[in-house]
């Protein structure tokens, strides 16, 4: 199964080391794929680089796609990094 | 015999010890990449031998990952974001597909590969995510150490222990070097609050960084003398030289052992005038160090690092942790935290305004800074003020305002904590009502207006060091003016004195927290002038207890009244010199 999300990006910082972390992470993680798209660019989440390299700042509006098993339970994991003001402690 | 010179470098003493040691020098160019080309067959050879060093470089992150634990989050964070980078697409697939295309070899393949990432990254607009390049570098570098059989660390391997000198030292080289026969290391990059300085001291790894060109200065099989105290580095010692420090460090040793007895008996003169010695500090890392050095309170922690560092910004959660873990390892003893004293341009990438033209300010110490800028981005500084006043109850917190100049300024800031304690209040969150409120005393205006100040505050704070740039008008960096800089410029002095007298006619404590209160020479005026409590670098506080302690405070007081009818900051010195070659031939001479 296909779904797509907008996020806003909230972290005052934009996306820098840690929240690329956690986000390439939970991709790495996947079973499926998940594809960040920010203006014209589509990347996939699995490269910090990657999504590094799209320079995110607080307020970017992007779009969040999860192809593959359980997409819902992992664009909500991706929206609540993404949304949240500060930063989530990594579980280690 | 070396040809060139002996000379002495100052750079920032990060972690402390002296060494006396011979360098190697790590150059990071010499793994610059050559290109050849590679028959057909042997493509997939070079192809394994990348991924070799790939594989081998991930290998060691995770070794390196088990030295750090859970608690220190933002080290462990940093790893897993080098073996992502490592594991990236556009580092292995793009650089396996260069290979088998061009018929290449790895390390040009992979050059390739970093400068299409750099070219991605150079378009970034955001200055700190930009930034993240250089973990790309870091990593890089390992996998081209592992290509070249050689880790440029390797190169020390002999039996004698070495001192390490190279252009930059990640947290993780680090980590490394602790491991492998090494005695301190000494690098180009660096201040005194990087985590590369953090970990060096919790690894008792003697470390001086900051030493611009320190590469080029040094040749591997050179010798060097470092004090990871002072900063100071002797290149190519002389034989002279290698005596006196080891004189030093004998007699320093001798001395150490001497001041661990003064670091628990109580800070008071002979005939019993208390004063408060406390400590200046940075990061809560150096609380064990302020505890053994026998301070009683912290009279002025820099907020600062919070702000500047780790990959995360600092919510109010970790400021809270943060100011809670002061508190509550030093309690009861006072813990002065100073609220942001920086201009906007070193925190763009937190802010939505940007500041990056605050580079172009004309005069950036009159400038948008410290309380000015905290009331104008105003919501930044009611989350630290939130979080100082939730932390309160762990023990006894002082909140210090930096470069107020006006009365404006501290009834904004009242209106701000008058609502916060409010919205606590609602939230049924427990503080501290009574908070202790206090001003840096360091700008003129200040001094003037102390007695109207006094009546709206707990206590002064004098911050010399600036009060000496704003009074004297004198910019310390500036070679041509710099000798000017005197903190016994008679108008400095009467400034402190102005200001003892106004606090204590409201009967508010005034301590000095600048680099004169730890001062051997300072110390005795300002504590004679009255002073209540001296803020120094925690390694000082000994030395300023036994002077104390040797001292009698009518003595000291008429000491003062002497030295304010000086005329000039060297005509004080000579006659405190000769004064206490008289009195405390033993506190000023091992100074």
């Amino acid at each position: 199964m296909e779904t797509h999300r907008t996020i806003l990006v909230a972290n005052q910082q934009g996306v820098h080391g840690r929240v690329a972390t956690m986000l390439a992470k939970i991709a790495v993680a996947y079973d499926g794929e998940v594809l960040l798209q920010y203006k014209n660019e589509i990347v996939s989440c699995c490269s910090i680089l990657d999504v590094l390299s799209l320079g995110l700042t607080q307020g970017s509006e992007i779009k969040v796609t999860a192809h593959g098993e359980k997409a819902e339970e992992t664009l909500d994991k991706i929206s609540q990094i993404l949304t949240s003001a500060t930063d989530p402690q990594p579980d280690n | 015999m070396h040809t060139q010179p002996s000379k002495i470098i100052q750079g920032i003493g990060v972690s402390p010890g002296i060494i006396i040691g011979k360098v190697v020098v790590i150059k990071r160019q010499t793994c610059r990449p050559g290109w050849y080309q590679l028959p057909p067959e042997q493509i997939q050879q070079e192809v394994q031998r990348f991924k070799d060093a790939v594989g081998g470089a991930e290998q060691e992150l995770l070794s390196l990952r088990k030295y750090f634990t859970d608690d220190l989050a933002d080290a462990l964070s940093i790893i897993d974001s080098h073996v992502l980078i490592l594991k990236d697409r556009m580092i292995v697939e793009q650089t396996i597909q260069i290979i088998e295309q061009n018929n290449v070899n790895a390390e040009w393949a992979l050059a390739q590969s970093l400068s299409q990432i750099q070219a991605k990254f150079d378009k970034i607009p955001d200055p700190y995510i930009k930034d993240r390049y250089s973990d790309v570098k870091h990593v890089a570098d390992r996998i081209y150490g592992l290509l070249f059989g050689q880790d440029p660390y390797q190169l020390i391997q002999g039996d004698e222990p070495v001192v390490v000198v190279a252009n930059d030292v990640s947290p993780e080289d680090t980590i490394r070097l602790h491991k492998e026969n090494i005695l301190a290391f000494l690098a180009e990059k660096g201040g005194q609050t990087s985590h590369t300085a953090i970990i060096a001291r919790s690894l008792n790894l003697p470390a001086v960084v900051g030493l611009e060109y320190i590469t080029g200065v040094l040749q591997t099989g050179d010798e060097v003398i470092l004090n990871g105290t002072t900063g100071e580095v002797v290149v190519r010692p002389t034989a002279e030289q290698k005596e006196q420090y080891q004189e030093y460090s004998l007699h320093n040793r001798v001395r150490d052992e001497e001041l661990a007895y003064y670091t628990h008996l109580n800070s008071e003169t002979i005939d019993g005038y208390t004063v408060r010695l406390s400590a200046n500090i940075e990061v809560t890392e150096e609380l064990p160090n302020v505890l053994q050095n026998g301070a009683e309170g912290i009279g002025l922690f820099r907020s600062e690092f919070d702000y500047f560092h780790g990959v995360s910004h600092p919510c109010e959660e970790q400021l809270y942790a943060t100011y809670k873990e002061l508190l509550a390892t030093m309690a009861p003893h006072p813990v002065t935290v100073r609220t942001l004293d920086v201009g906007g341009d070193k925190l763009m990438h937190y802010l939505s305004q940007n500041y990056s033209h605050m580079d172009d300010e004309r005069n950036p110490a009159l400038g948008l800074r410290s309380i000015r800028f905290s009331l104008y981005e105003s919501q930044l500084f009611a989350t630290q003020l939130r979080s100082l006043l939730r932390a309160s109850v762990h023990g006894r917190l002082r909140i210090l305002l930096p470069l107020v100049s006006s009365l404006n300024e501290l009834y904004q800031t009242k209106a701000i904590l008058r609502n916060i304690m409010s919205d606590l209040e609602q939230e049924g969150a427990s503080f501290t009502p009574k908070v202790e409120l206090g001003i840096m005393v360091e700008v003129p205006s200040a001094v003037i207006l102390a007695d109207v100040f006094a009546k709206e505050v707990d206590f002064f704070g004098i911050g010399t060091n600036d009060l000496i740039q704003y009074s004297l008008a004198i910019d310390r960096n500036n070679q041509f003016v710099a000798h000017m800089y005197d903190p016994f410029h008679p108008a400095v002095l009467r400034m402190i004195k102005h200001t003892v007298d106004a606090g204590h006619a409201q009967g508010i404590p005034v301590s000095v927290c600048g680099e004169m209160a730890g001062d051997l020479l300072c110390a005795p005026v300002l504590l004679g002038l009255g002073v209540d409590e001296l803020s120094m670098r925690p390694p000082v506080l000994p030395h300023v207890k036994r002077l104390l302690r040797h001292s009698r405070y009518d003595q000291l007081h008429e000491l003062a009244q002497d030295v304010l009818l000086c005329v000039d900051g060297r005509q004080a010195r000579e006659f405190l010199a000769s004064y206490f070659s008289q009195y405390y031939p033993r506190e000023i001479r091992s100074s």
